[in-house]
């Protein structure tokens, strides 16, 4: 990644790195196994101003571009996966209000968000509504200046630790729409989840809305624009967040083996020279190459803010986190019974590797979206070359 | 209905993207023949071409149902905009 940067980005990125390696990444193992990220963590990366990365400096955000942004994800992805967690919930709140809030909401919520003195976390999936958005229950109903909020959330990520949730519902049963909802609302009870497989120290919590009331000024956007419009815009940044994470785990894999299989021997040899652990390596590292590349595309797409920009994305996240899962399965081999003790990193990095493929749409919902489209392309590109070569026959 | 520059920029940039045939007065989401992703593309094209910035005062599917709703959005937002 380094290689790929300016100078100015690179001493960025140092100072990303050395935040991690200080305040992250040694404690990430002892965050999975008491399955909490502490708050002193959570404070200090507010204080560094790393929680508003990409809100503009006028809301006292640092004004990243998306590159920077992939970058900070990367160096934290690197540490903890869980921590990475708070980074993309939160980012995509703070940009669906930059993108679709009123002038009021943003004056309102950035600044406290951009901050980090409030945490934002974005509540669409429902025990029946997953990758389905339109199966979504949770109801909003207008009576006079209030929306009443009645539904369930679950799988919320720093659910058990946000002050706001943009909670995505139905407004009477029919129009999506989502609003922001403060996590002292009356009716509003959070409850923790424990003994997730990845993300176990990232704050997971069941949120249930029991008549809750908001004032109307809490929607962002407008009625029947929360699935085809405010989701999807927010789900671009929280899968730059995903890819630049995974991306941050290949690393980790890579950077935990090399040495590793330089040093340990078997059979009279160091394992590198066992040709199947040194195919496995270097399966690793072309893949981190690759998958840095395609993420780096990615982002530079979004800083020109151009259209291919969300299909970029969907390929990097796609193509990283399924590249994270196979090497982080390839890490445990690796590191035989060590890589199977949940004190050894590596552990940490398998069982979080496969929570990338679900999360921010899963990689069966990017399949289904990115084969078509390719499929139908090439389709396209074909027969406009068989018809161009009919009219030069014909000519 | 005037055809300007504007609808023939939209429509070649939609027809990159569907297979079907379809004029300025197909109503291309309503028809699927776009994907559930394709109006994030399509904003983002319209905001980058034309220099506008959408917000949330222009979430109305009339302004994107067809090629000739969005020329109309857009000279609209663009008159807005100068203003
Ligand atoms: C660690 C973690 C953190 C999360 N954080 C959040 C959060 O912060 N906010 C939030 O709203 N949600 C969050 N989620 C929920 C996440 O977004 C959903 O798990 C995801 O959208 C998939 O939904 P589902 O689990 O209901 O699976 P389902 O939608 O039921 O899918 C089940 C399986 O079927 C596959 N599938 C579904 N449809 C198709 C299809 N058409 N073709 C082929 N295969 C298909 C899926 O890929 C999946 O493998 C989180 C989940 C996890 C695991």
């Amino acid at each position: 990644m380094r290689g790929y940067l300016t100078l100015s980005q690179q001493a960025t990125y140092h100072a990303f790195i050395e935040f991690v390696s200080t305040y992250v990444e040694p404690q990430a193992n002892r965050w999975d196994i008491e399955q909490r990220i502490p708050s002193d963590v959570i404070r200090q990366c507010a204080e560094k101003g790393y929680l508003g990365a990409t809100m503009p400096q006028e809301y006292g955000g640092q004004g990243f571009d998306y590159l920077t942004y992939g970058a900070l994800t990367e160096a934290i992805g690197r540490g903890s996966i869980s921590l990475s967690g708070l980074f993309n919930v939160h980012t995509m709140v703070m940009e669906s209000i930059l993108k679709w809030g009123s002038q009021e909401q943003k004056a309102d919520w950035l600044p406290l968000l951009a901050a980090g003195k409030k945490i934002g976390a974005l509540a669409m999936t429902e025990p029946s509504a997953g990758s389905d958005l339109m199966m979504m229950q949770t109801s909003y109903h207008q009576q006079g200046d209030r929306f009443i909020l009645n539904g369930q959330k679950k799988w919320i990520t720093f659910g058990a630790a946000a002050d706001v949730f943009l909670v995505f519902g139905k407004l009477a049963g029919t129009e999506p729409i989502a609003c922001l909802v403060p996590k002292e609302s009356p009716g509003l009870s959070i409850t923790p989840i424990r003994d997730m497989l990845g993300f176990k120290a990232a704050h997971l919590a069941t949120l249930d809305f029991d008549q809750v009331e908001i004032p109307v000024t809490h929607m962002i956007g407008r009625p029947g624009f929360a699935i085809s419009y405010v989701a999807p815009y927010a789900l671009e940044f929280g899968r730059v967040s995903i890819a630049f994470a995974s991306l941050g785990l290949l690393r980790a894999c890579l950077e935990t083996c090399g040495p590793y299989v330089m040093e340990r021997k078997t059979f009279e040899t160091a394992l590198i020279d066992h040709g199947m652990i040194s195919h496995m390596i270097t399966d690793m590292g072309v893949d981190l190459e690759a998958a840095t590349l395609l993420g780096l595309e990615a982002v530079k797409a979004k800083d020109n803010h151009s259209p291919d920009a969300t299909e970029k994305i969907m390929m990097a996240k796609y193509f990283t986190s399924r590249a994270g899962t196979r090497h982080a399965t390839n890490a445990v081999q690796i590191m035989g019974a060590l890589g199977c003790n949940e004190h050894h990193a590596v552990a940490r990095y398998y069982r979080d590797a496969k929570t990338m493929e679900i999360v921010e749409g899963s990689n069966q919902i990017h399949q289904r979206l990115l084969g078509k489209e390719f499929a139908k392309r090439a389709k396209r590109r074909m027969q406009r070359s068989e018809v161009a070569k009919e009219a030069q026959e014909t000519r | 209905m005037v055809e300007t520059t504007v609808e023939l920029i939209i429509h070649h940039y939609i027809a990159e993207h569907v297979d079907e045939t379809f004029d300025y007065d197909t109503e291309i989401f309503e028809e699927g023949l776009v994907n559930s992703l394709f109006a994030i593309q399509l904003m983002t094209f319209l905001e980058k071409e034309f220099g506008i910035k959408i917000t949330m005062d222009d979430l109305d599917m009339d302004n994107y149902k067809s090629i000739h709703a969005i020329g109309e959005f857009v000279r609209r937002r663009q008159e807005r905009d100068e203003r």
